[in-house]
């Protein structure tokens, strides 16, 4: 990515976007106008207000003028010379109709050479700035959603992969394997005084049955079940907050990592001060006392700059810190001059109000420094390397994402095993054991009994037991749907025996993917590759002919996928071609 | 015993209840065409022996699910009758899927089908089911 502000000398030339100019426009209007108010002038406020909201209003109308006219005239780019003529041009027009107002509008303000040169300020800065930074806002918010994809991912898998994770893992699953001990322990208990009553096949079967009802197991189940669908659906709105509030708390070490690595220039420091504080002063000041009172401010300024500079490239413990000192104190600066000046010599006219020189000024700068700061470009291609660490808010914000993700998979895991294989044993224990009285048949029913109580017995046995080598395990998955679908495997030779717990994800993924398909997406052909990606991970590609195109975007997040985050720490993706819809997903198919 | 000249299909993937399930309904009358484990051995099945009604686990484990069968066997057979089992205790609890089952289908939690006749009664409802 080149620089968001390439040298002159390289003679760049820049997409014409107006998109952020209205923005622009209507803060600098009303920063103008706060400052007329705060300032003495002829007229009342409400003249001002009016000239003010008028000159807003035919700004905006000449910005979509101009860029109207330019389309027609086929100029959509522009270099460094012909934004500056645009800039004076519309900074021109607009300083002449505000003229223009003022013979219609009872207000004066200021001498027109003072005028002049907030048009030159505006006209070679602001307006090719925000020309510039709005033709490559798409570019700046694509690296910065990367960049969040990135750390999600990395943090995901950080956090996966830590001993504090593990612990949480193994005390969720051992929880809901001793509640499934205990209650079929009960169960076993409960069965077995019945086979040792003295009592007849019907006395037996009528006490038997009750139990096998399986309350408890059933309440367990359906606790793991509504578990796994507890947490409400996110929308694609509660996304895009979510992924805001995780930017913002990454922001602070996002800041302070670029600031060590890619400090501004001097010259930057200078030239943001600059163009902050000098249409004030012009605004104030005569020109003689602009010359006697600015250019000091501008050397203290550099100087400073200069400094902050330094100590950011040494890198020093709390460099970042001093630095920050630093440009509060530049923020402060006018403020300071403005006072001793005032104390020395008073000027009623050249007296800054408090809130533009002692909060304006210092907040404006800070936040404009720290804008500029992150979207310098080398910073930005140096995000790439991923060579930043979330914050600790983002950490806890993903650590906690990713516990209820796996709190979901597994209770939902859990919940379909109590299910398919322990309620439906015991309603199938059931109606055999009815059968057998029915046909007074003793060593049918005691047989059945004793069969139910050696599940019992050991009631998590199936659960443990339920995977196999990782070609095996799509196979598992795969096979069924031959018949309904039409389904291809190619598995690369190299993964195709890895076995480990890690499959069995895989496999709850792959299910995931390929039921969505079917279901959702009326697929009825459907092929699926896995190739290994690197020595540890795997990728694996879906390809199906889903008649109802699955969104690319999801816009509300259910089980399924928070199964895929989980499994592939939300490396995964959805992409159309034609009549065909692909799925991606990334996994470390190694470690666990 | 309920006599009964229908023609039923099973496909449960736990082998022990798919043979007491089995047993239970030839004591009832029940003519078992085939019983099977898989998916795809239910719609082979099917499609030579065309049953009058196909009595379907929801949960029949890895792949698809009894009512992905259910929609499948009516794409050939439009008239085959459904009954679909499940081990939820409220049926309610399986709502959205019941949604997806094709029309004129029955469920049955498994446990009340420890009383067989339930099952038959069952069975006979969806086979009044013309397509």
């Amino acid at each position: 990515m080149r620089s968001i502000f390439p040298p002159i000398k390289t003679k760049p030339t820049f997409k014409l976007d107006f998109s952020l100019i209205p923005a622009g426009i209507i803060l600098l209007e009303v920063s103008v106008t706060l400052t007329e108010v705060l300032k003495i002038h002829s007229g009342t406020t409400f003249n001002l207000l009016l000239l003010r909201a008028i000159h807003t209003i035919a700004l905006l109308l000449l910005i979509a003028a101009t860029e109207r006219l330019l389309h027609k005239s086929n100029i959509y780019e522009a270099g460094y010379k012909g934004l500056w003529a645009l800039g004076i041009t519309l900074a021109g027009l607009s300083e002449v109709f505000r003229e223009v107002l003022t013979y219609f509008i009872d207000v004066k303000l200021d001498l027109s050479s003072h005028r002049f040169f907030i048009v030159l300020i505006q006209g070679i800065f602001w307006i090719p700035v925000l020309i510039i930074v709005g033709g490559q806002l798409s570019e700046i918010f694509r690296v910065f959603k990367e960049y969040e994809k990135r750390l999600l991912t990395n943090t995901r898998k950080d956090i996966r992969q830590s001993p504090r994770f593990k612990n949480i893992q193994e005390s969720i699953e051992e929880k809901i394997r001793r509640e499934l001990r205990e209650h079929s322990s009960d169960l076993k208990l409960a069965l077995d005084n019945i086979e040792s009553t003295n009592t007849n096949l019907v006395a037996k079967n009528n006490l038997a049955q009750p139990l096998l009802k399986g309350n408890a197991l059933r309440a367990l189940s359906l606790k793991l079940d509504n578990e796994s669908n507890s947490k409400e659906e996110v929308s694609l709105f509660g996304q895009n907050i979510h992924s805001v509030a995780i930017l913002s708390k990454q922001f602070k070490l996002m800041y302070n990592w670029m600031a060590r690595n890619h400090p501004l220039s001097p010259w930057v420091y200078t030239t943001i001060f600059t163009v902050l504080v000098a249409p004030t002063f012009i605004n104030f000041f005569t020109i003689s006392r602009f010359i006697f009172a600015f250019p000091p401010l501008f050397i203290s300024v550099f100087l400073l700059s200069n400094q902050i500079n330094r100590i950011l490239r040494k890198s020093g413990k709390y460099c970042v810190a001093q630095s920050n000192f630093l440009i509060v104190l530049i923020g402060f600066l006018p403020f300071l001059e403005n006072r001793i000046g005032q104390r020395i010599y008073y000027i009623e006219e050249t007296d800054f109000p408090f809130f533009l020189s002692g909060v304006l000024f210092p907040l404006g700068y800070y936040f404009y420094v720290r804008f500029l700061q992150i979207t310098q470009p080398g910073a930005i291609s140096s995000i790439s390397n991923d060579e930043l660490e979330a914050s600790p808010a983002l950490q806890k914000t993903v650590s906690k994402m990713v516990t209820e993700e796996f709190t979901q998979a597994i209770s939902h895991r859990w919940a379909i095993y109590i299910h398919g294989k322990i309620l439906t044993r015991l309603a199938a224990t059931s109606l055999k054991l009815e059968q057998s009285v029915n046909n007074d048949d003793t060593d049918t029913f005691n047989t059945t009994l004793e069969n139910i109580q050696i599940i019992l017995q050991n009631p998590t046995k199936d659960f443990d037991n339920d995977f196999g080598s990782l070609e095996s395990e799509v196979l598992s998955r795969l096979d069924p749907w031959n018949g309904l679908i039409n389904v291809s495997l190619d598995i690369h030779p190299d993964v195709a025996k890895i076995s480990n717990p890690k499959v069995r994800d895989f496999g709850e993924a792959i299910e995931e993917v390929i039921s969505n398909s079917v279901r959702h997406g009326g697929s009825q052909n459907i092929s699926v590759k896995v190739t290994p990606k690197g020595d540890t991970e795997i990728f694996i590609l879906v390809v199906d002919d889903a008649v109802n195109a699955i969104p690319l975007i999801q816009t509300r997040i259910g089980l399924g996928t928070r199964i895929l985050n989980l499994v592939s720490d939300g490396r995964w993706s959805i992409s159309h071609q034609q009549s065909r819809t692909s799925f991606h997903m990334t996994m470390s198919i190694y470690e666990n | 015993m309920a006599q009964t000249n229908l023609r039923v299909m099973l496909v449960e993937d736990d082998e022990f209840t798919r043979s007491t399930l089995r047993s239970a309904l030839v004591a009832q009358g029940l003519e078992i065409v085939h019983d099977a484990g898989t998916v795809k051995a239910g719609l082979e099945a099917a499609k030579s022996l065309r049953p009058d009604v196909a009595v379907l686990d929801y949960n029949l484990g890895k792949g698809p699910n009894g009512i992905d069968l259910a929609n499948q066997l009516r794409k050939f057979q439009p008239s085959i009758g459904i009954v679909l089992l499940t081990a939820f205790l409220n049926p309610a609890e399986l709502d959205t899927k019941i949604s997806q089952l094709p029309q004129g289908s029955r469920y049955l939690v498994k446990h009340s089908v420890n009383k067989i006749e339930v099952l038959v009664k069952e069975i006979q409802e969806a086979a009044k089911f013309k397509g």
